[in-house]
């Protein structure tokens, strides 16, 4: 996910629309930027079944405000990804904790990779756990954790796309951090007790 | 310089239970083709309804392209107006899946409009009790996005269709157009698309020669959506038809 070595400061439509001089279109923000947003609403913790109109969602926000838009200030994937933040908080919103959403791999790679039911189950079971642990999170300690530690995106890289300073960043990750520390010994304690309570 | 720690996957201090959790995690899944090729025609058809409805919305362009392009500066849009345009736009549109965001100016591209530099706005934060946010600093404009609707790109594509056979009829066969538009209300009583209809309604009724309407109609999408390039539209279009219907009355 890192930015190119020679070019840090761009980004492939941001190139193509410096090179051709002129304002981008939504279909061409569209073509060069639609898996980019597809990608970061999955990490903002949008549900599949939500995702297509989340990402046409994206989009439809991004060409009504497009003259807001201005290509020499800013990357046009700092701008959709401000947008998608929006669109993931309004569905994410009121969602239940047990409709949280990590579920990136699907059926089948997961299948593959665990032989056996019980592995698969267990690998089903620690994807529910931190999706729900994730989801008690605000969606900006949330998408700062899952860039930063699932990513591998740097403090720099996640403070430009979020438009905050990177202290801002450091300290979302560290009370993130914090949270799922805790929140897991919690998680642990209660299991504990729950099995004692079983004669 | 202070460095980023070091990440859990990768740090062997790290609680082994929570790198288990994150190694379960995968990969995010890739946009499947056919997902994108709805939204990228709906959005097409979006985009070209839009421009055929003489509403052409692009980025803003640079300061050299400005003094180019636009060499009269026709006037200025006050952005602190646009707050009350939001909640009545919401109003309108109710479940509509866009909204308009305060501080957000679309660009008309005739006539020539200056552009104010975007206000930066900053999403509603939300919040848990153990974990205060900091105060973002917003450097661009970040769009509000309403709650979305249920209509999906296929049902937007088609949204987009029957404006256009709207906005076809028109010139035409206007009774024919007021039906398609009350089908239209009737199919997508919620449609994502409330702005180009409004706009569409304008012209019709002023190519039906009801100014009154169409004054009123215009005034409404104004109220509802004050920075938006269709209120300006419409207004645009009232105001021509008054010139015309003005110009008539002298030579008569």
């Amino acid at each position: 996910m890192s930015m190119s070595a020679a070019s840090p400061a761009r980004v492939p439509g941001h190139d193509q629309e410096m090179r051709s001089g002129s304002s981008p279109s939504i279909v061409e923000l569209y073509q060069d930027h639609a898996r980019f947003v597809w990608r970061r609403l999955q990490q903002m913790g949008v549900r599949e079944s939500d995702l297509e109109d989340a990402l046409q969602e994206v989009f439809v926000v991004a060409f009504r405000n497009l003259a807001t838009f201005d290509p020499h200030r800013a990357k046009p994937t700092t701008w959709l990804f401000g947008i998608a933040l929006n669109v993931a908080r309004n569905l994410t919103r009121g969602l239940r904790r047990s409709e949280a959403h990590l579920e990136y791999t699907s059926e089948p790679q997961a299948e593959a990779r665990h032989g056996s039911p019980e592995e698969l189950l267990c690998h089903r079971q620690r994807q529910e756990l931190l999706a729900k642990l994730l989801a008690a999170l605000p969606l900006e300690h949330r998408t700062t954790f899952v860039l930063f530690e699932l990513e591998g995106m740097s403090g720099n890289e996640i403070a430009e796309q979020m438009q905050v300073p990177v202290g801002t960043v450091r300290s979302r990750l560290f009370n993130a951090r914090k949270y799922l520390e805790t929140a897991l010994t919690d998680h642990a304690e209660a299991e504990r007790l729950a099995g004692a309570l079983v004669p | 310089m202070i460095r980023d720690p070091h990440r859990w996957l990768e740090d062997p201090a790290a609680n082994p239970r929570l790198t288990e959790l994150l190694e379960s995690s995968g990969a995010p899944l890739d946009l499947p083709a056919a997902v994108n090729a709805r939204v990228g025609e709906a959005l097409q058809q979006l985009a070209s309804t839009a421009a055929r409805a003489g509403v052409a919305a692009t980025a803003k362009p640079s300061l050299l392209a400005n003094l180019v392009a636009k060499p009269v500066i026709v006037g200025s849009i006050a952005l602190a107006a646009a707050g009350g345009g939001l909640a009545g736009y919401r109003l309108m549109a109710r479940q509509s899946s866009v909204a308009e965001s305060p501080g957000v100016v679309a660009e008309v591209r005739s006539p020539a409009v200056e552009q104010p530099a975007a206000t930066p706005v900053e999403p509603p934060a939300a919040t848990v009790s153990d974990l205060p946010l900091e105060s973002d600093r917003a450097v661009v404009a970040r769009p509000r996005a309403q709650a979305i609707a249920t209509a999906s790109s296929s049902t937007l594509a088609e949204e987009a269709r029957l404006l256009e056979s709207v906005r076809a009829a028109i010139a035409t066969d206007p009774s024919a157009a007021r039906r398609i538009l009350t089908q239209y209300d009737a199919r997508f009583p919620r449609g994502a698309l409330k702005q180009e209809r409004a706009l569409l309604a304008v012209r019709l009724a002023v190519a039906e020669g009801r100014r009154g309407e169409a004054k009123a109609q215009a005034t409404e999408l104004e109220n509802a959506a004050k920075d938006s390039p269709y209120a300006k539209k419409a207004r645009e279009v009232v105001d021509s038809s008054e010139h015309t219907d003005g110009a008539r009355t002298i030579t008569e």
